[in-house]
This record gives structure tokens, C-alpha cells and sequence, in this order.
């Protein structure tokens, strides 16, 4: 086509294009003025231009990379080492992962076999001094001992190739989360807060993971994260240099080459100068992006527009997180800075700042307080706020009106017993007031742990309150639980106990108490697994209440493992260093590593934080005489019996304060009294390791036989 | 990548801006280099079944070989042309010898038709339009680049029209009437008919 006629064609185009029907028919033959090789021309194109007819111009080119599955023969059914490789359970640039059992040690891990390329193809000299380098690499990667890291166990050779033997995690990837189908902004929170906690623990031993995106990070089915891949970038090599790190601590780059995601690499990587800690910041900054919001600011934006972004500010971020709250938005520009100086000085501010986040989101619901025992009782009592269903007449606002104002934020014993006053001054203006009823069941069950009552008489009210309510409303979630909580602490009937958590908890899935309460049952009963995956959901339906946090800790505390346990009550701590419970706990920990002056340091924090209640006095009588400071532990003992002679005093507590003084027999004398006024501690005997010294002793069991409980030592 | 090379791209590109065709010549292997370099490493960190995206390439050799930070926006306009057409260039020459050579060997392939498999059709579309671009060039090479910056360089309208220093309505102009024209002549395009590949009947 010669220009000049090229430039008419042009001008025809764009003048007939707005133009429809006969309108455009009469303009294109005036003004072709008989050249119909013209007018042809001009019509195909307009008929091509048609914005209906999509083409593949339409988007920019993209290809869909396809390997072929036989590149790579498999391993399974070989035997490595002591491995004996099982199924393929993924595949990719990096290598295929297989499932296989470890024959010495019992166990099922993940074996990951990376391309032998890694290595370099060079002689065997240089070869050997890169496995030597690898091999040194991988120890340092199996020193990361976090719990949301999965663990290396070991790493060898197969085929000349690499492999990684690390810890198995069932379940499924953030990727295929997010794929499924939007996360709730809660979830989306917490499992990025988990990411950031992991990378804090790494960081701090000099390891940056260069990697961190959706298809690294692992959600179990309880909803617990593990990171994968920790520092593989690193082991891996683009230009078959090992990049190398850690050296005494100091961090330090070698090679220059950007290893990463794209879409998850910050400027300083994707421009191959050296990066820290804080690129990993970035990359998760990405990621909470994208789980928030689905969208990923960096894939699919146009070239000069991402480096725009990089080169100033996070603006693909902006446009995409445009419906977030804009606290939210600002955590993730704070991540998204190209300066690095300018991002979360550490993952662990950063985790901070999204643990915070989650709780804020869930501030609608009602507040929670920060001492211990306030949380304690508010978990009570905030479940008793009410919804009147027929709030018509004004005797039933006034009765709406007093419950409310049973609500409180600073529970003390005597708001509780105020706010049992309000529950039955709302129930005589209106005695059909089941939400009523249900509150006082719940206010009951909150004075027991202040332990000026026997908790038989407070259960029995609570009882008696929660049935009234349920008479009048069998959907009063919140009295379903109450019942639940006597049939298992007082009347050991734990398979009632069961059916009406389930009950509470069917009438009201999100109620955090409900949750929460029945993970303390499913403990006793010495079901642990469980109570993990109802703990996780708690701390999912309410992020910014502690008791679940530290209930995850005491399950990890339970089951022996500590350092898991002290990575909750730390994370509590770190959001309410006045939180009393996980200071309670932390020191039970404490203790049962043979740590008894930091034990005893805790228990004595908890115990002022707390007020004095029992369970906390108990627990520090108890870690003075293991730690053979007996004199002290003698005092406590003697002053809480005169207490008690005055009034009323657990005997649970004075069983525990035996127990640490070694005294079996008293402490189990106490502890059968403890069984008859109706309360035995924080949680029921059966899950309590204190008394795992006792735990073969026949009055022991008994006692256990009487509660229902298992005696077999869990 | 040394930062000397950053500053050298810069320099070169900033050479070629005053006039300095020879610059140009020296910027083009580095880019080409840099281009089939970065898409070695998205196949190797990708997963099965990623996507790879060429405009993500050319986004990456712009970061790691312009000292981006001290260039001014003529220069990155300038570079985003060059990477457009180098990306053509790369995407081409794989599709046309993935249609003769099944795999193996050679430096294009290793980059890009090894890991990513263009499927057929994808490969006589990207060959149909570089040929359709060749003609489009003869008589309109502005519209020629329009459509090599959006479809190769993944840049916007706004964008191309500062890299070609015209209006976005020129822009959208030139773009809507050679998608029109591209769109026709693809469609025209004699597809090898099917009868051709399967056994004659008798």
C-alpha cells in the first residue's frame, strides 16, 4: 500500500468509525466518490475494528509454560538412604517434592531432589567444594527451629542430584487458598502475622528467605502456617554460584543474580544489589496484598507502570487495596516502600502491626480488657450481651437496658456480682427474659474463679439460671454453653458436657467462648488434636481476645512441647505485656523445664496482674516448693488456710501447694475435697502436668474414675 | 550484573538520544542478552503451568540494566522501544524454530521454547504477526512500534505515546486502526489446510 493512499484510508476510518447504519453507509460512498477498491478497504477494516471482534492482540503476548511430565523420571518406590520414596506430591523449577518414610526414624518427611544442575557442571574439584558448600548451607537451614518453619532434617546426594529432607506439612498451599476463593480479612491477617513471625525467628539467625509468596507458605488443616523453602533460594544458584550468608552471624551476598518471583521481588532484588532481612519484608508486604485483595499489585501491570511504582511509591498497591480499611492499606504501603529504610524495621514490627490489625478488624465486637482475670470474666459475661427478641414494650427495653449495663469492660468480683444484681433486677421487670436468664448463667460460672465460693454452689446457680433460659428459648447459645460447662466440671457427665457444646456451638459458630470452652473440655478428655483445631478456630472468630492464644500454648504445654508453647504466650505477652494468664502459664512452662527462677519470677507477675486469684496463687505455691524454696511455699499454704478458715478458699489450690512441697497424701486429701465443693483448678486433674507425679498413685486414679476422667497418663 | 553495565546502558542510551547511532549498536546485544537471561531465570523459578509474561521480561532488564533511578524519561522511553522490539525479535525466532527443530541446542531455544512450548497455534499467530508487522512497517513504521510496544513491551496507551512523544489520542488512533488492519490480514491469512497433514482417503 503506498502512504498516500494508506493516509486516506486513515482519515475514512476514524471519521466513519462513530458513525452506525445508514449513516455510515451514506458518509463512506459520498466521500469514497466511486473508488470502490476504496470504499472495500475502509469497510473490512471497520469491520475488523469492531471492538467485538476480540483477537489475540487484545492483551499483551503471554505464553503458558508447559513442561513435559516425563523430563523428569521419577524416584518413587526407590529407596535413598534410609528414605523410601513414596508418591510425587509436587513439581517444579526447583524440583520435585516426594513423600517418603524414614526407616531409621519412623517417621514420613518430604524429600525434595533439586536439579543436579545446582551443583554446576564443571569438574569434580569444583563440584565437590559446592556440595561441601551446600551441605554447610543446609546445616544452617536445619538450625532454624521455629514452629512455623518447616524443618530441615537432613540433605544428601541422589543421582548427583541434591536432595532435602524435611518436615511433611498436610495440607494445602496460601496459592490454592487463594485460588479457591476470597480469605476473610481475619485470616488473611493471621496467617501473614504467622509468616511474619516465622521470618522474625530466621532473620534473627541471619537467614533471609528471598522467596517468600503464596506457593511457599502452607496452611494446615488446623489452620496452623509452616513456610517452606526457607533460604532454597539461596541454596540455589542462577549462574550456578551458591550465594552464601550467615557467616558469623553477618549477612553478606555473594553473586549478584536476582533469584526470586518476580511479582514478590523487592526493588534492591529485582536490580540484583544486595538485600537483608528487608526484602523479605517487601515480598510479604506483596502477599498480604494479594490475600487481601486477590489481586497481586505487580503481575499483569504494565511494564513502565511497575517500575514506576518500584522507582516511587507502592501505587499498584493503591489501586488495587482501594476497599481495605485504611489502616490496612497503610500497612501494606508501609511493607510495599521502595527504601528499604522506609518499610517495618524488622518482621517482627511487622507481625505486630498485623496481629494488630486482626484485632481492630474485630473491634465491633465487644471489647476485651487486659488483665487476666478481666478477660476472664468478660469472656463470660461479653457472651451475655443481649439481643431481646421482643423488645415491644418498654418493661423489656428497661430489662434490655439493665442487661446491657451488665456489660462491662473492667470486671472485677464485685462488677461480676453487680452485674448478677442487673441479670436479676432485668429478669423480675420481666421473668420470660431468656437472654437474661443465659447472662446469669454466665455471670455464676465467671465467680468461680475469684474462689470466695465454693464453685458447687456457683455451678448449681449457673445451672440453674442457664435451664430457665433455654425453657424459654431453646436457641440461647450461650445457656447451652453454661449447661455445658457444669455437666463437665461439676457433674464429670462429659458426654452431656459434649453434645451441648456442640449445641452452643451449632446455634452460634463464630461465638469465640463456645470455641473456646469446649478446647478446655476436649483437654481434659486428653484430646489434643482436637482442641488445637477448635483453639485455632477461637482465636480465627475472635483475633484480638488472648485466652485462646494462650489456650494454644497450654496444649503445646501439655503435650510436652514447650518451645511451641512459649512462642504463644509470647506472642500474647508481646500484645499485652500485662496479659496475667500467659504470664501464669509461660512460668508453668518455665517450671516444667527446671527453669525455677524464671518460673517463680512469672507466677509472681501473674499472680499481682491477676489480683490473687487462686489458680495463680496456687501455681506460685506450687513452683516455690519445687524449687525447694519451702519456707515460702509453707507461708502461702498457712495463710491460705486461715483464709479459708475465715471463709472460703479453693481446695484445689492448697492440693497444688502439697504437691510442690512433695506432700502426696495431703495434697490428695485436698485435692478429694477439691472434688466435692465442685472446683479443681484451671482445668480438670486429668490435664494438668503438675500432677503427673501422682498419677499412677491409686487415690489418684480413683479420683480420676470418679470424674469420668482417663487415667491412663495422656 | 555489575552496576558498571547499569551506568553503561545509561550512558549508551543517553549517546543514542543525542544522536549517536552507534550507541545503539552497543545497547542492543546487552539488551538481547539481558531479555534471554531473565527469561532463563523466570523458567527455572516458575512452576509447571505459570505464566510467562515477555512484558514482565522487558520490565526486568529495564530495572537491572538502566540506572533507573538517574535517567530521565526519554531515556527509559527509548529503552522500552528497543526491549519491545528485541522481545519480537526473541519471540519470533523461537516460534519459527520451534516449527522446524523439535528441541535442543541453540540459545534461543534454551531461553524460551525449551521451557515454554508455544502450543501451534500460538506459534503461526506470533509468526503471522511478525510478518503482518513487516509489511505494516513498509508503509506506517509508527504504528508498526504502537503495536510492538503494547503487544511485546506490555506498555499502555499513555505510555507509548510518551515513548513516541505524540498524543494518547494519536496513540489510540494508530492503535484501533492497526489492531483493525492486523486483525484482517491474520483472518485473511491462508491457514495450511487440514487435509494436507491427514492421509489421503481411497
Amino acid at each position: 500500500m503506498n502512504p498516500e493512499r494508506w493516509e486516506r484510508v486513515e482519515r475514512l476510518y476514524h471519521a466513519a468509525r462513530p458513525l452506525s447504519g445508514t449513516a455510515r453507509e451514506q458518509f463512506l460512498s459520498e466521500s469514497t466518490a466511486g473508488d470502490a477498491e476504496l470504499l472495500r478497504e475502509v469497510e473490512s477494516l471497520l469491520r475488523h475494528g469492531r471492538p467485538s471482534s476480540a483477537g489475540f492482540l487484545d492483551a499483551p503476548f503471554t505464553v503458558v509454560r508447559q513442561v513435559p511430565p516425563s523430563s523428569v523420571p521419577t524416584l518413587t518406590g526407590r529407596t535413598i538412604e534410609s528414605y523410601i520414596v513414596g508418591e510425587r506430591i509436587g513439581a517444579g523449577g526447583m524440583g520435585d517434592v516426594y513423600r517418603a518414610h524414614d526407616r531409621r526414624l519412623q517417621r514420613d518427611v518430604a524429600l525434595k531432589v533439586l536439579p543436579a544442575s545446582l551443583l554446576g557442571d564443571e569438574d569434580d574439584t569444583r563440584r565437590a567444594e559446592r556440595l561441601r558448600r551446600f551441605e554447610q548451607e543446609a546445616k544452617v537451614l536445619a538450625a532454624l527451629n521455629h514452629p512455623h518453619i518447616v524443618t530441615v532434617y537432613e540433605v544428601g546426594l541422589v543421582d548427583s542430584a541434591p536432595f532435602i529432607a524435611m518436615e511433611l506439612v498436610e495440607g494445602k498451599s496460601l496459592r490454592d487458598m487463594i485460588q479457591s476463593g476470597p480469605l476473610a480479612r481475619t485470616e488473611a491477617l493471621e496467617i501473614t502475622a504467622q509468616v511474619a513471625r516465622a521470618l522474625a525467628s530466621a532473620h534473627e539467625k541471619g537467614i533471609v528467605h528471598r522467596d517468600i509468596k503464596p506457593d511457599n507458605v502452607m496452611i494446615r488443616p488446623d489452620g496452623y502456617v509452616k513456610v517452606l523453602d526457607f533460604g532454597v533460594a539461596m541454596l540455589r544458584s542462577s549462574g550456578g554460584d551458591v550465594v552464601s550468608v550467615a557467616r558469623s552471624g553477618a549477612l553478606q551476598t555473594l553473586g549478584t543474580s536476582a533469584i526470586g518471583t518476580p511479582a514478590y521481588m523487592s526493588p534492591e532484588q529485582i536490580t540484583g544489589a544486595p538485600v537483608d532481612a528487608r526484602t523479605d519484608i517487601f515480598s510479604l508486604g506483596v502477599l498480604l496484598c494479594e490475600v487481601l485483595t486477590r489481586t497481586n499489585p505487580f503481575v499483569g501491570s504494565t511494564a513502565v507502570g511497575t517500575v514506576m511504582a518500584i522507582n516511587a511509591t507502592p501505587e499498584p498497591a493503591m489501586s488495587v487495596t482501594g476497599d481495605l480499611p485504611r489502616t490496612m492499606r497503610d500497612v501494606i504501603l508501609k511493607a510495599l516502600q521502595r527504601d528499604p529504610e522506609q518499610r517495618f524495621r524488622t518482621a517482627t514490627e511487622f507481625a505486630v502491626a498485623l496481629e494488630r490489625q486482626a484485632a481492630d478488624h474485630w473491634s465491633r465486637r465487644p471489647s476485651v480488657v487486659a488483665s487476666a482475670v478481666a478477660a476472664l470474666v468478660i469472656v463470660l459475661l461479653v457472651a451475655a450481651r443481649l439481643y431481646p427478641r421482643h423488645a415491644a414494650s418498654s418493661v423489656d427495653s428497661e430489662a434490655a437496658r439493665i442487661v446491657q449495663s451488665a456489660d462491662f469492660d473492667s470486671p472485677s468480683r464485685a462488677q461480676v456480682q453487680a452485674s448478677i444484681r442487673r441479670y436479676e433486677e432485668a429478669i423480675r421487670i420481666n421473668p420470660t427474659y431468656a437472654a437474661a436468664w443465659a447472662g446469669l448463667g454466665t455471670a455464676h460460672i465467671a465467680l468461680t474463679y475469684f474462689g470466695d465460693v465454693p464453685g458447687r454452689e456457683t455451678l448449681t446457680e449457673a445451672k440453674r439460671a442457664a435451664q430457665e433460659s433455654l425453657r424459654l428459648d431453646p436457641s440461647q447459645s450461650s445457656a447451652w454453653r453454661s449447661l455445658a460447662w457444669v455437666s463437665h466440671y461439676l457433674e464429670w457427665d462429659h458426654p452431656t458436657a459434649e453434645r451441648e457444646f456442640l449445641k452452643a456451638i451449632a446455634l452460634d459458630p463464630q461465638e469465640p467462648r463456645a470455641l473456646e470452652w469446649y478446647t478446655g473440655f476436649l483437654m481434659d478428655l486428653g484430646r489434643f488434636d482436637e482442641a488445637l483445631i477448635y483453639t485455632r478456630r477461637a482465636q480465627n472468630a475472635a483475633p484480638r481476645w488472648l485466652i485462646p492464644v494462650t489456650t494454644n500454648g497450654y496444649i503445646y504445654y501439655n503435650t510436652g512441647r514447650f518451645d511451641l508453647a512459649i512462642v504463644q504466650y509470647e506472642r500474647a505477652l508481646e500484645w499485652d505485656p500485662n496479659f496475667g494468664v500467659a504470664a501464669q502459664q509461660l512460668g508453668r512452662v518455665y517450671l516444667a523445664q527446671g527453669r525455677h527462677a524464671l518460673a517463680i519470677e512469672q507466677l509472681r507477675r501473674s499472680t499481682q496482674l491477676m489480683g490473687d486469684v487462686p489458680f495463680a496463687v496456687a501455681d506460685l505455691g506450687y513452683a516455690l516448693g519445687v524449687a525447694g524454696r519451702r519456707s515460702e511455699a509453707q507461708q502461702m499454704l498457712s495463710d491460705l488456710l486461715a483464709k479459708r478458715k475465715q471463709g472460703h478458699y479453693p481446695a484445689f489450690a492448697l492440693a497444688e501447694i502439697e504437691l510442690g512441697l512433695g506432700n502426696t497424701e495431703a495434697a490428695l486429701d485436698w485435692l478429694e475435697r477439691a472434688c466435692d465443693e465442685g472446683t479443681v483448678g484451671w482445668n480438670l486433674p486429668s490435664a494438668d502436668p503438675f500432677y503427673n507425679q501422682v498419677r499412677t498413685h491409686p487415690r489418684f486414679v480413683r479420683l480420676l474414675q470418679r470424674m469420668n476422667l482417663p487415667t491412663g497418663k495422656n | 550484573m555489575a552496576p558498571a553495565l547499569g551506568a553503561n546502558v545509561t550512558a549508551l542510551l543517553l549517546e543514542w538520544q543525542n544522536g549517536r547511532q552507534d550507541a545503539l549498536d552497543k545497547i542492543l546485544p546487552i539488551v538481547h542478552q539481558e531479555l534471554r537471561r531473565a527469561a532463563r531465570r523466570q523458567m527455572a523459578g516458575e512452576r509447571r503451568g505459570h505464566l510467562l509474561q515477555p512484558t514482565a521480561l522487558v520490565n526486568e532488564a529495564f530495572l537491572r540494566l538502566v540506572d533507573w533511578k538517574n535517567v530521565r524519561w526519554q531515556s527509559r522511553a527509548h529503552f522500552f522501544a528497543v526491549a519491545a522490539q528485541l522481545m519480537r525479535r526473541i519471540l519470533v525466532d523461537a516460534a519459527r524454530n520451534q516449527a522446524r527443530v523439535k528441541r535442543g541446542g541453540g540459545a534461543l531455544r534454551v531461553s524460551l521454547s525449551e521451557a515454554a512450548d508455544l502450543p501451534v497455534q500460538r506459534r503461526r499467530d506470533l509468526v503471522a504477526l511478525d510478518d503482518a508487522l513487516q509489511v505494516l512497517d513498509t508503509f506506517d513504521p509508527r504504528k508498526r512500534q504502537v503495536v510492538e510496544l503494547r503487544f511485546f513491551g506490555g506498555l499502555s496507551l499513555d505510555e507509548i505515546a510518551g515513548v513516541l512523544d505524540v498524543s494518547v489520542g494519536t496513540v489510540r488512533r494508530d492503535w484501533s486502526l492497526a489492531r483493525a488492519w492486523l486483525h484482517r490480514e491474520l483472518a485473511d491469512m491462508p491457514r495450511p489446510p487440514a487435509a494436507a497433514t491427514a492421509p489421503a482417503k481411497r
